[in-house]
């Protein structure tokens, strides 16, 4: 029985030397599992592009040949609109986004303003070149190219643009989440490049693929 | 009168020893994972970088750390259900600061942290069996780091453990405890009676 209990103890001892300190003790940065910097990608490809495109499905949602009559979306104050020119003045994280439409289903989405991606607000530009694919779907698939880029602290700063076009599929009527092309990524310290990254998108977020060059 | 009460007094302490008998002293070895208060926030300062943005992810640390905490305590019981003593315990956490646009994780800078703390310690009993003892601790010191992050440094420490238990046999026994401070959330260990 004094076997048992000693044998027990040891067994007890061995799990204990297997715990560990959290190392997020701290909280904060959550985000150990996956490179960060491809986490900082993907919130380009969410937070900016996807609701850069859910702004504009929302502003073409009342009428699907768009810009012929929005006098139900004007009058709620969510755009203003000045000749064929939008701008979101909704309060959201992108306020201030300008919409053209270009020609049939095209359309360009311009942002320059302070952008909070993940935890951080930073100076940021933008431009989207935006293709819908189905006009006669309220929420339909987009292709996109995108261009951008975000100026941080300490002399951090990237651009990026995607590699040909991206595409988005509706797959919900809240979320452009499946995203299918290349985005590339220049990161540099007071005008020297540090890091040049490409995230591939291969459909669900869990998916994409990450590579640094440099 | 004189050799009557040193007679008195001698079989008084026979009495206590008898009563005592059951191993008096016991020697306490111990490990466990850190407390989270183990790891002071102070101690990383300006290398530990929060956010996402981009200056956190090219220069911040990636990963902070905490090893196990090994301890030696030492009790004498002065009564069934009143055990006082002390303790002393050792560990460390560093830091591995990591480029993240690596393609491997690599080691740029390995920074450590060295903690020692001394703690008196009184545990109360409730149950004292020769085989099975539960029991509850109360302890309070001080606490010296020394390392890399930033030299030396003192503070309070304190450690309290609503539940413990010692199994085994009289001389040989292992514990196990659970508790909040400074030191450990759990620990276990084996422990000596003579």
């Amino acid at each position: 029985m004094r076997r048992w209990y000693f044998l027990a103890g040891i067994a007890l001892l061995i799990l204990s030397a297997c715990s560990k300190a959290d190392s997020d003790a701290f909280g904060g940065n959550e985000d150990r599992t996956g490179n960060p910097v491809q986490t900082y990608m993907l919130a380009l490809t969410d937070e900016l592009a996807a609701s850069a495109l859910e702004e504009l499905e929302t502003a073409l949602r009342a009428d699907p040949n768009a810009l012929s009559s929005q006098a139900f979306y004007l009058m709620q104050g969510n755009l203003s609109q000045t000749g064929s020119t939008w701008v979101l003045q909704r309060e959201c994280r992108l306020k201030g986004l300008v919409i053209n439409k270009l020609d049939g289903e095209v359309w360009k989405l311009d942002y320059d303003g302070d952008l909070s991606l993940q935890d951080d607000s930073y100076p940021t530009r933008f431009t989207i070149r935006a293709v819908r694919m189905d006009p006669q779907s309220s929420h339909a698939d987009w292709t996109i190219t995108l261009e951008g880029s975000r100026t941080e602290r300490e002399g951090y700063a990237c651009t990026f643009e995607s590699d040909g076009s991206i595409r988005y599929e509706a797959l919900s009527e809240d979320r452009l989440w499946y995203a299918y092309g290349v985005l590339q990524m220049n990161v540099t310290r007071n005008g020297t490049l540090v890091d040049q990254a490409f995230l591939s998108l291969n459909g669900p977020r869990n998916a994409s693929g990450f590579v640094h060059k440099l | 009168m004189g050799m009557k009460r040193i007679l008195l007094s001698l079989g008084l302490l026979l009495a206590a020893g008898a009563l005592h008998a059951q191993a008096p002293h016991e020697l306490h070895f111990g490990f466990s994972g850190p407390a989270a208060g183990y790891v002071h926030a102070g101690d990383f300062g300006p290398l530990y970088h929060w956010g996402s943005d981009l200056y956190s992810l090219y220069e911040g640390c990636e990963q902070i750390d905490a090893g196990p905490v090994f301890s030696i305590g030492y009790t004498y019981t002065l009564r069934g259900w009143l055990k006082p003593g002390a303790e002393v315990s050792w560990g460390c956490s560093w830091i591995n600061r990591t480029q993240p646009r690596a393609t491997q994780d690599k080691t740029v800078q390995h920074l450590m942290q060295n903690y020692l703390t001394v703690m008196p310690l009184v545990s109360l009993f409730a149950v004292d069996r020769p085989h099975f003892k539960l029991y509850g601790k109360l302890a309070a010191g001080g606490q010296l780091s020394f390392g890399d992050f930033e030299g030396t440094r003192f503070r309070p420490a304190w450690q309290v453990v609503p539940l413990g238990l010692q199994w085994g046999g009289e001389k040989l026994f292992g514990f196990a405890e659970g508790g909040f401070g400074n030191v450990y959330l759990v620990r276990m260990g084996l422990g000596i009676r003579w």
